[in-house]
């Protein structure tokens, strides 16, 4: 009995399979000549042989599940919050800011310079119309910045589209995902443009249409017969030659500075 | 002598406790930094039914677990900038999930404290009644324990589910709970004997003699 006492706290350790050396040894000798141990231990392990759940069961629980529904509603919660978080961010991003300070800069120096050669020692007042016409170059700046986004974004995802010609297995999860795309574009489109000198406007219209046209499709395409429907938008896009005028006219866009000579 | 029966999902990777990132992780990582889309996506394709069956084990309810799975990938979404260069990625979303559940274990267990409506009670209570007349002992014996593990600690919980039902061992279930190895042992020894204290009415009380 005394050895018992000595090896009843080695038991559930030894159940838990997690007893070693000398003392899980000793312990299995005593084992040996002890029923009343041996059917402790046996309790234990029935215990925990209970508590665990089977392998078999978390496998039939796993394949119970609509795993790529799970993953599209994972996706457009993800999406939700980076356009919530899109709106959420200050419209002054870093690089916006340094153009500004340094249009600011610009304008501040070359109004002093003006002032002190045509009157050095009363301070000129500064010039509106040059402050206003700074301040247009530099919204033209954030518009082209946008409208290069758009164009970047609306090229990736036609150049997917170009690779693309899912299975039927994957078409609703592709289908999904080039709907939101799609969706995200058309909304993105709505606030470019405005601001953009008149020449790029006209420019900027013309591709953003045939974008504007080429995502309406998608958003029409349906999960039947989906490779099909893709192919036919990948002829269209290749007649047009869309991803050319896109990348043209984004590049062109890019190349402008923010604050013209 | 071997332990007693644990998941070990042959279908589901496990999510590992920790290691070296390897190239792949690094790549998929800078392509999130990057705030490529198709990233997450693929993080999501690979990791949500590890997450999944981690949350299964604590939770042993198919829609808890699928909240996890939805609740931490929003998480890992948000905060994948924290990870640090010497974290492995799986690792990360390991702890990062069992944290997860240990919070809703917590609200849920709290919840369970203010009332008892049936809305409380989870889907697996229910599934014993749509058994066979056979399976209703049986079932009623791991109702038990499972109502016995639901009484349990946060942390009691933890270690029980990372040792029993995720199939680690008590060094890897201290690294994975961030707690001593002494700390580990004395929560699993606690959880142990609450567990069985609660079922000695099913098994003929032989804890209370021993003990």
């Amino acid at each position: 009995m005394k050895a018992c006492r000595e090896f009843r706290c080695d038991l559930e350790w030894l159940a838990a399979d997690e007893l070693a050396g000398a003392r899980r040894q000793a312990l299995e000798k005593h084992l040996g000549s002890c029923p009343a141990c041996r059917m402790e231990l046996e309790a234990w392990r029935t215990l925990l042989a209970d508590a665990a759940i089977p392998a078999a069961e978390v496998e039939a629980a796993v394949a119970a599940v609509d795993w790529p529904a799970v993953s599209g509603r994972i996706l457009a919660a993800a999406e939700g919050r980076r356009v919530a978080a899109r709106r959420r961010a200050p419209a002054w991003s870093p690089a916006w800011l340094a153009a500004a300070a340094a249009l600011a800069a610009v304008v501040g120096l070359g109004l002093f310079f003006l002032g002190r050669s045509t009157a050095p020692l009363v301070p000129a007042p500064p010039d509106p119309q040059g402050l206003a016409s700074a301040m247009v170059h530099l919204q033209s700046g954030l518009a082209r910045e946008e409208a290069v986004s758009y164009l970047q974004q609306s090229q990736l995802m036609f150049v997917d589209l170009l690779k693309d010609c899912p299975g039927e297995e994957m078409a609703a999860m592709d289908l999904r995902l080039y709907s939101r795309r799609a969706k995200e574009l058309l909304l993105h489109k709505k606030y470019i443009e405005q601001s953009l000198p008149p020449v790029e406007w006209l420019r900027m219209r013309q591709v953003a249409e045939r974008i504007d046209w080429l995502n309406y499709e998608i958003l029409q395409l349906e999960a039947q017969g989906l490779c099909g429907q893709i192919q036919r938008l990948q002829r269209l896009l290749e007649n047009e030659r869309l991803l050319l005028k896109i990348r043209l006219l984004e590049r062109e866009l890019s190349a402008k500075p923010y604050i013209e000579a | 002598m071997s332990g007693p029966a644990t998941i070990r999902p042959g279908q589901v990777d496990a999510l590992p406790l920790a290691g070296v990132r390897d190239a792949g992780e690094n790549a998929l990582l800078e392509r999130l930094a990057a705030g490529d889309r198709g990233a997450f996506a693929e993080l999501v394709e690979r990791y949500q039914k590890p997450v999944f069956a981690l949350a299964y084990g604590f939770f042993r309810d198919r829609d808890d677990a699928l909240e996890i799975v939805q609740e931490a990938f929003m998480r890992i979404h948000d905060k994948i900038g924290a990870l640090r260069p010497e974290q492995s990625l799986p690792g990360w979303i390991r702890r990062l999930t069992h944290n997860l559940c240990v919070d809703r274990y917590r609200r849920l267990a709290r919840q369970r404290r203010r009332e008892c409506g049936l809305e409380e009670v989870p889907e697996r209570h229910f599934a014993v009644l749509d058994g066979p007349a056979q399976e209703w002992g049986r079932s009623r014996r791991q109702e038990a324990i499972e109502q016995a593990l639901d009484r349990l600690s946060p942390r009691q919980r933890s270690v029980f589910v990372l040792k029993y039902r995720q199939g680690l061992k008590l060094p890897q279930v201290a690294e994975a709970m961030a707690i001593s190895l002494g700390t580990v042992k004395a929560l699993h020894h606690r959880a142990l004997c609450r567990v069985r204290r609660e079922l000695a009415p099913w098994s003929g009380g032989e804890h209370e003699s021993m003990s």
